[in-house]
């Protein structure tokens, strides 16, 4: 009995939902079923935000002017950079220019992170920069927003990298794929109803991940708390305001 | 209450007969697996199946890796001799634990106070080492003795096999009657009707909706913080 667990369960059950299977591949191949798959888990990384990545790294002297990180069908975006087990805090270049022209060649401990006028990101790997340039050896830690590995029929005990329960999600939106393309086995309204069910389960995978925090917030607007509360109880200290 | 495969199976073949088996339209092997995906759906609506993952704290780690089987995150709570949970721990972002000391991760005591999380519960690692769903934990502890975490949440329990890290193995998954006959069934018919009859199978789906919601208000409406109905 499959576990809706691996990237082998999802192809069993969608070649099962077709009348086909993967030795046949009369209706579908798994090249197929594979470019689908992949194309869907970066839809639900770039609308839900699921998943993190810490990426830890040596940052040595003179260092800091492009870095990289890449991960899987791609890296969405950077949530947290660290020096030394600190967080440091994101700035523009406009900002930097606005201190000092010669920004570019200060150094000492990096204190902010720059991503715009950095290089294109490639698909799979965003770029920042770091302020001033590393003038020792530091410890770097970047937090960021990824999608999944790439899912491959030819490994296919690979776990795909979503929560189970959300797993079959998977099925419904190959089967949307499957029922949209141009073959015999076309199907619009078919495709629709599969879509509207993987829709369903992005959704609810986007507020599980925007309010992980907060059980209460799951069926609200919820906020992300990811990010700061704004609760600026948060900032008093315990002792209470000193007066001065 | 009876097992989820088989109660919902038999119910479906009910509903649907001489369409389901051996050289019929739809194998049993087939209708099963959309019975798990029905289950994993039926949980996630009603958000009432609870179960606990205990989590042995090690000397100076803050990161722990979380179960597979959660939806959601209720409650961490703490036992500085791995069975007395008398301590409970607040959530919070990275952000925040910023605002209260900039150096967190490298601070130590006798007993964590915060936890943040690392992707969102029940992200499966993908078998490479690439473990994205994770508790941090502040302060961690110098020296962790035979302290344990207890994490409690929404959870999808194992069909069929047990699930070895969990406080209590969830055996194979069961359900009340009536629960499988307004959430589950609906569910799988509305996936085998959606080729040939989307309307029907539309149908099917808003059946499945409000059998969730029916569930959920019985079972939850008598706590006033959780809202009863799906979207409310």
């Amino acid at each position: 009995m499959a576990e809706f667990s691996t990237y082998g369960d999802i192809v069993t059950t969608v070649y099962g939902m077709i009348r086909d299977t993967a030795t046949s591949r009369r209706l579908a191949s798994t090249d197929q079923i594979d470019i689908w798959a992949n194309s869907l888990m970066s839809e639900l990384a770039e609308h839900a935000g699921y998943m993190d990545l810490t990426v830890e790294t040596t940052l040595t002297s003179g260092l800091g002017a492009d870095i990289s990180v890449a991960a899987g069908l791609g890296v969405m975006g950077i949530t947290r950079v660290e020096i030394d087990d600190e967080a440091i805090e994101p700035i523009s270049t406009r900002q930097l220019y606005a201190n000092s022209r010669s920004w570019q060649e200060q150094t000492g401990e990096p204190r902010y992170y720059y991503m715009d006028s950095m290089r294109a990101s490639t698909s799979d790997s965003v770029h920042f920069g770091l302020w001033p340039l590393a003038g020792a050896s530091y410890d770097l830690r970047v937090v960021v927003n990824r999608a999944s590995d790439e899912l491959d029929y030819a490994s296919p005990a690979d776990k795909v990298m979503l929560p189970l329960w959300a797993t079959p999600g998977l099925v419904w939106g190959i089967l949307s794929k499957f029922y949209e393309s141009e073959s015999r086995m076309q199907n619009l309204k078919a495709a629709k109803f599969y879509r509207m069910l993987f829709e369903d389960m992005m959704t609810r995978l986007r507020v599980r991940s925007y309010s992980r925090l907060n059980l209460q917030k799951a069926y609200g607007q919820g906020r992300d708390t990811r990010f700061p509360s704004g609760d600026f109880r948060l900032l008093i200290p315990d002792a209470g305001i000193p007066i001065p | 209450m009876s097992d989820v495969v088989t109660g919902v199976l038999a119910k479906v073949k009910a509903d649907m007969p001489d369409l389901i088996g051996t050289n019929l339209r739809w194998s049993d092997a087939l209708v099963t697996e959309l019975i798990i995906a029905a289950d994993r759906a039926t949980r996630d609506k009603c958000e009432v199946h609870f179960a606990a993952q205990t989590i042995t704290l090690a000397d100076d780690t803050i990161t722990y890796d979380l179960s597979q089987n959660f939806i959601s995150i209720e409650k961490v709570e703490f036992a500085l001799d791995g069975a007395n949970y008398d301590w409970s721990l607040k959530s919070m972002s990275m952000s925040d634990l910023d605002s209260i000391s900039r150096s967190w991760r490298t601070q130590r005591s006798a007993r964590p106070d915060v936890y943040t999380l690392l992707s969102t519960p029940g992200v499966q690692d993908n078998g490479d080492g690439v473990v994205p769903s994770q508790i941090i934990i502040y302060p961690a502890m110098t020296t962790a003795g035979s302290a344990t975490l207890l994490v409690t949440g929404v959870m999808v329990p194992a069909v069929g096999a047990y699930v070895a890290d969990l406080v209590t193995p969830l055996p194979a998954a069961v359900m009340p009657e009536d629960v499988q006959a307004k959430c589950h069934v609906p569910f799988v018919k509305a996936i085998l009707y959606a080729v040939e009859s989307p309307t029907r199978a539309a149908e099917e789906w808003q059946n499945f909706l409000k059998g969730c919601e029916a569930e959920r208000n019985r079972f939850r409406s008598q706590f006033t913080e959780f809202p009863a109905r799906m979207g409310g």
